[in-house]
């Protein structure tokens, strides 16, 4: 029963506000460590001093003895932390596994040892810093040159790339770094865990408030009915808070062995030692094409850096699988163990840094062969997905690269490098390509009808800033054929219908089946209720008569108006409100029939002062093809924000570990450097909205990540334009260029 | 003596004493007042997030002006009689005021959680502007200055430089009218010279009202931590490097605030703002105007002051350079009177001054340069705005037609202080003013620093900045007519 099929008035692809901006812009939005409760203590962890060994000695005495200390609590005293049981699922999906203080032994620089309690956060913060800590300290190993500890496996194989590659008279074999990057997400890492006696209410900074619920119970040891996880506002997540951190199972149990409120909120420099980043990668890129520019091979071997204990695995190859039509692809993958934190998923994890690889090694074989890049990109255009061996979704990059190379001016670059200058500045012009999954998780949702003439939808997923929050409020307008003002959404509880990780651009496409299903539930049981209702206008009619439309209840053979709005036949039946399920399954088992992806072309300008040694990206066109855009606004925002990162990445970006000690030496704002608005260029994003239904029914796909994949290579190559400089290891340094 | 700080906070009188005066603005607000609008994201003055409004008696003491600061680097002893705003108290009638809606509007607010900073710092932007004037029309350019200290991970900026760019000023409600600013005066100007001195468990802050109790205070109490500004001393505390005793906060010492021309030479009082004299000597001196434009960020300007830049003795400070060229000298004021120091004779090592203990900076006095002198102020830094400098430099000198005279050299970030480059300036000083005598001086210039690498930059880099900087110079300050292409 479709609720409106008149296009003018569909909310879906409208420009439409944050409905949670006035809370927003108030500071009336809650986020986690704005929780307060009677009787709450502070907790601050203590952080290991050193990257590995083991601890020899713990001293709590002094700070035991300071005032308003409730205890300090380590291995000895905490009570018993559990794993997580091994999953292939995202049900229950962590990333560092060992629960805090499982063992003496020390891994990585920051790693907690210790809690202090206390009633204030001072007092907290000053206690923590008094607990004496003595060491068994080995030499750690954060070495930057990445070889791989364990066997290099096949990520994917077609033809013989090496017998190609030795035969090809034009090839390239380079080594591309992408650096371990903090998140910074805006919003520190924080706690606030309630202990009832029975239940754990845990207000934390999540993306998956049911993973989260998921890995806690087990840690905690009880079950998932006795931990409810909170989460209504979060300062974004960037992929820091897919997976629950020490922290939050520290509050948990500090709650449960107190019986008082407990709140951590990390600082900034602990945010870099327990609290994920994106892993240094090294990727080895061999490519060989025959003199017209036809890939003939490629070779993608690449390391990432993991944890002691932990295999996060950067999957760099992710995009190099399909990108390219190419008869002959190997890549293979290995980790490097490092006495560094554990990593995680960083926006666009593997795509990002695998791009910045691939895109660059198409320019740098572009300029061998003397072809433009675009030309080169478009020999080597596939037809179909050569990996799966099914054709594409809805793969429209050649209308990327076109509309592109229209909008910034292409056809005016001049290929000799740095010869193009403007205003006693050099410039450098280079585009790259984008790639990004499209794909769905498993999803349920509900839709009440309301007598007050309302509608909600309930999930348990959550807003990391992204506007979900405003589009399920858009995809439920549409579907009961109400105003947004009357769509209310209910989000981040754990105790509702499990909802989506907000991971992987994956949330909005996952959603839309699942609420589309749960409005027509409760559309249809509407419209039972109003036949089935004694004395109602409509009662006796068969139901296949009837009819809804924009919120009126009526009979199909005639109109909306001469029938009664939807709250009328809940009143006559003396209904609070009615209710409608909705599920729908995750895309990822079995095999698909098309191969469903985001994509983008990223075409960059930078200007370059040798004198002032100063390199700035001045102008960036994006154009990007995720299919339908359901809140323009709120899709430019997400692009916008993804690129400015991007030159971040690209430019400044960096965690660097002191070699002796093993502790990230730029662990805070001052030193690891974000871009300010200052560096903001001239920038234009443009939607190419191609129509396809493979992933839901209003052709929705992600957003969040393809914004940043491609666009560090897009700025490397416009850098070598410029200055005849290859930069193959990120961020671009200033130094390298001044030679 | 008074033992509480007097502030209000929107429009309401706190009295704060015993260790919560010892708190950081920020946390007062989250965890005594519950007021968690205003968020902690660095706590060290880089991001903005806990931007609020300081309203203090202005000048003539017949208004309230209203800066933006950073609440997570200004303590609470620091504003005895002050008004602080947060972004709860900027509704108007209870509904969004104007820049709240604008941010609305165009989408300025992704996660959110950088958007209560982002909203006082875009208010004071409208706050500022007018004056008297009839309309203030606000350019892409102030906008971009006056966000310069806020950070962003999520909306990549332009659609907050939207909103502010969509508001018409005449729209924008100023808090003088949210807060009537008659009972905020009166009670201020009644309390404003009163000497303040609060005992926490662990440490004492006096506020004095006069340089000679300021003296007397400093001397008897060895070890004092002055606090002007706070921007660095607040992140020090917040680090933990610093847990000082005795605190003397110079906030209300009378005299101290006075900037004016007298001759040839600028008088800067202690407590001047950075920002004061960024709009000061816009027309006066436009090359020191650009180093504090791009010094920090408008929040760090509004708080921090030259004296603070002087006193902190950082080898990158970007003040520096120029007062060691231009022959500034600091006013001391101690127990045995007044004394005058030469900024380039001020520092005895690595943050080290060669003052006594007693004495504390009073004024610094810069003489300007004669028209006819070439000066050229640089700082290099990764990001232009809101960085700390890797190297900074100043070149100042005298043309006698071909020749080069009263060469000055002071290079930042090359050594454990700022260093006079003397050798640079003798091989100058009577050579021809050609490209070949400024590429002879960059390689005397290499020969005299001393540079380490850090995580700002490499020794090698620093080196060759050394010596490219010379040759910039040249370019930048020679006629047309004599420029050859290398
Ligand atoms: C985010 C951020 C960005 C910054 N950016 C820059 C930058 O771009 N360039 C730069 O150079 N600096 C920068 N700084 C450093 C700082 O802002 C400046 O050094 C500022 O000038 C300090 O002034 P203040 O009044 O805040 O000093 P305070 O912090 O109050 O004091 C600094 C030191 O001076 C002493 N002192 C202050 N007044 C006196 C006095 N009258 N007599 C004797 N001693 C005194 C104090 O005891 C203390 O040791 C930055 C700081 C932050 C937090
Ligand atoms: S919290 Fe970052 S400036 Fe205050
Ligand atoms: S909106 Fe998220 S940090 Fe600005």
């Amino acid at each position: 029963m479709p609720a409106t099929k008149d296009k003018s008035n569909s909310p879906i692809g409208r420009e439409t506000k944050r409905i949670d901006g006035p809370l927003k812009v108030t500071g009336n939005a809650i986020y986690t460590s704005d929780h307060n409760f009677p009787g709450m203590l502070y907790a601050v962890p203590v952080g290991s001093t050193i990257a590995n060994g083991s601890i020899a000695k713990l001293d709590t005495k002094d700070a035991e003895k300071m005032p308003g200390v409730k205890g300090v609590f380590h291995r000895a005293n905490i009570g018993k932390l559990f794993r997580v049981a091994p999953n292939s699922d995202y049900n229950a999906f962590s990333d560092e596994d060992r629960p805090p203080f499982e063992d003496d032994v020390v891994r990585y620089y920051g790693q907690y040892v210790a809690v202090a309690v206390a009633d204030t956060f001072e007092q907290a913060t000053a206690a923590a810093e008094a607990v004496k800590v003595t060491y068994n300290e080995k030499k750690p190993n954060v070495d930057t040159y990445l070889t791989a500890d364990s066997k290099v496996k096949v990520d994917s194989e077609r033809g013989d790339a090496q017998k190609a590659f030795d035969a090809a008279s034009i090839k390239l074999d380079e080594t591309y770094v992408t650096p371990a990057e903090t998140h910074n997400v805006i919003e520190l890492h924080s706690s606030v865990a309630v202990y009832d006696g029975t239940t754990f209410t845990l207000y934390e900074t999540t993306q998956g408030v049911m993973n989260h619920r998921n890995v806690l119970c087990q840690v905690l040891g009880v079950e998932p009915e006795h931990v409810k996880v909170i989460s209504k506002f979060l300062g974004s997540g960037f992929g820091s808070k897919i997976t629950p951190w020490p922290q939050s199972a520290l509050a948990a149990a500090l709650a449960r062995k107190l019986g008082k409120p407990i709140k951590i909120v990390l600082s900034r420099k602990m945010a870099f030692h327990a609290a994920g980043h994106r892993p240094r990668t090294q990727q080895r890129v061999r490519i060989s094409a025959d003199a017209g520019g036809k890939l003939t091979s490629i070779q993608h071997d690449y390391l990432n850096h993991t944890s002691i204990l932990d295999d996060y695995k950067e999957n760099c190859g992710e995009c190099t699988k399909y990108f390219y039509s190419c008869p002959n692809v190997r890549i293979t993958t290995a980790l490097s163990r490092r006495n560094i934190g554990t990593p995680t998923s960083m926006r666009g994890p593997g795509a990002v840094p695998g791009l910045f690889a691939t895109e660059s090694a198409l320019d740098e074989l572009a300029i061998k062969l003397k072809m433009d890049p675009i030309q080169l990109r478009l020999i080597n255009e596939p037809e179909k997905d050569e990996d799966l061996n099914i054709p594409f979704a809805s793969r429209n990059l050649v209308d990327c690269y076109k509309t592109g190379a229209e909008k910034f001016g292409w056809a005016k670059r001049d290929p000799k490098i740095g010869s193009m200058k403007r205003d006693g500045l050099t410039l450098g012009w280079g585009m790259a390509g984008a790639g990004w999954i499209a794909e769905r998780f498993s999803a349920e949702a509900t839709v009440e009808l309301r007598n007050d003439g309302t509608a909600k939808v309930s999930t348990g997923t959550q807003d990391i800033g992204t506007g979900t929050y405003t589009v399920l409020a858009q995809v439920l307008a549409d579907k009961v054929g109400l105003s947004l003002e009357k769509c209310e959404v209910v989000l981040g509880d754990s105790s509702l219908p499990p909802g989506p990780l907000s991971g992987g651009s994956m949330v909005t496409a996952s959603l839309i089946p699942a609420v589309a299903k749960a409005a027509q539930k409760a559309i249809g049981t509407l419209l039972s209720a109003a036949v089935k209702t004694p004395g109602a206008k409509y009662f006796g009619v068969d139901q296949k008569e009837m009819d809804y439309t924009e919120g009126m209840v009526h009979k199909k053979d005639e109109s909306a108006s001469a029938g009664i709005p939807f709250q009328q036949v809940l009143d006559s039946g003396n209904f609070k409100f009615i209710l409608g399920k909705g599920s729908s399954e995750s895309t990822f088992a079995g095999k698909p029939e098309s191969s469903k992806h985001s994509y983008g072309a990223h075409f960059v300008e930078v200007t370059w002062q040798e004198e002032i040694a100063r390199l700035r990206v001045s102008r960036v066109v994006t154009v990007i093809d995720a299919g339908k855009i359901i809140n323009p606004k709120a899709g430019r925002n997400q692009i916008e924000g993804a690129v400015v990162m991007g030159i971040g990445m690209a430019l400044f970006e960096h965690t660097n570990y002191e070699p002796t000690k093993g502790a990230p030496l730029n662990s805070n704002l001052a030193d690891y450097i974000l871009a300010v608005n200052a560096d903001v260029p001239d920038l234009e994003v443009h939607f190419l909205e191609f129509e396809n239904k493979d992933l839901n029914e209003y052709g929705a796909r992600g957003i969040g990540e393809i914004g940043l994949a491609g666009l560090a290579a897009a700025i490397a190559n416009a850098v070598h334009h410029a200055t005849g400089i290859r930069i193959r290891e990120l961020p671009i340094k200033i130094e390298d260029l001044l030679v | 003596m008074r033992d509480f700080v007097l502030l209000y906070v929107n429009g309401v009188e706190h009295q704060v004493s015993g260790d919560d005066a010892f708190l950081s603005l920020s946390d007062y607000l989250r965890y005594s007042l519950n007021k968690c609008g205003t968020k902690v994201v660095c706590a060290e003055g880089d991001c903005g997030a806990c931007t609020v409004f300081l309203g203090r008696l202005n000048a003539p003491k017949s208004g309230i002006e209203y800066i933006p600061v950073n609440a997570c680097i200004q303590y609470m002893y620091q504003l005895d009689c002050t008004h602080i705003v947060t972004v709860e108290g900027l509704k108007v009638d209870g509904d969004l005021n104007r820049i709240q809606q604008s941010m609305v509007d165009c989408h300025g607010a992704q996660c959110g959680y950088c958007t209560p900073g982002f909203i006082v710092a875009m208010c004071s932007l409208f706050e500022q502007c007018d004056k008297g004037e009839k309309s203030c029309n606000v350019t892409r350019q102030e906008v971009s200055d006056a966000l310069t200290g806020n950070l962003c991970r999520c909306t990549g900026y332009e659609a907050i430089i939207k909103a502010a760019m969509s508001v018409d000023e005449k729209e924008y409600k100023r808090l003088d009218n949210l807060y009537p600013s008659q009972t905020l005066i009166s009670a201020f100007k009644k309390h404003h010279d009163e000497p303040v001195s609060v005992k926490g468990e662990e440490s004492e802050f006096f506020k004095p009202t006069d340089v000679k109790s300021a003296v007397e205070y400093k001397s008897n109490h060895p070890g004092v931590v002055i606090v002007s500004g706070g921007t660095d001393v607040c992140v020090n505390l917040n680090k933990g490097r610093i847990e000082p005793k005795n605190i003397m906060v110079l906030t209300h010492v009378s005299g101290l605030d006075e900037l004016k021309t007298s001759g040839n030479t600028v008088e800067v009082g202690a407590r001047v703002s950075l920002r004061k004299l960024e709009e000061f000597f816009q027309e006066t001196l436009p090359e020191f105007h650009h180093i504090l434009w791009v010094f920090g960020s408008p929040q760090i300007r509004y708080a921090g002051t030259l004296a603070g830049n002087i006193a902190n003795g950082s080898p990158i400070a970007d003040s520096l350079p120029f007062l060691f060229v231009s022959g500034a000298e600091v006013e001391v004021a101690g127990l045995k009177g007044d004394r005058r120091i030469k900024v380039n004779q001020l520092y005895s090592g690595y943050r080290k001054m060669v003052l006594t203990d007693d004495e504390i900076i009073v004024k610094i006095h810069i003489p300007l340069p004669a028209k006819s002198t070439k000066l050229k102020l640089y700082k290099v830094s990764k990001r232009e705005h809101l960085d700390i400098s890797s190297f900074t430099a100043a070149i100042s000198l005298e043309r006698d037609g071909d020749k080069i005279s009263n060469a000055q050299v002071a290079y930042g970030g090359v050594a454990a202080v700022v260093l006079k480059l003397s050798k640079t300036e003798e091989f100058l000083n009577g050579k021809p003013f050609s490209l070949d005598t400024f590429r002879g001086a960059g390689e005397v210039a290499m020969k005299e620093i001393m540079p380490i690498s850090d995580v700002r930059g490499s020794k090698d880099y620093r080196l060759q900045l050394a010596a490219n900087i010379m040759e910039k110079f040249y370019f930048e300050t020679a006629d047309e007519k004599e420029l050859v292409c290398p």
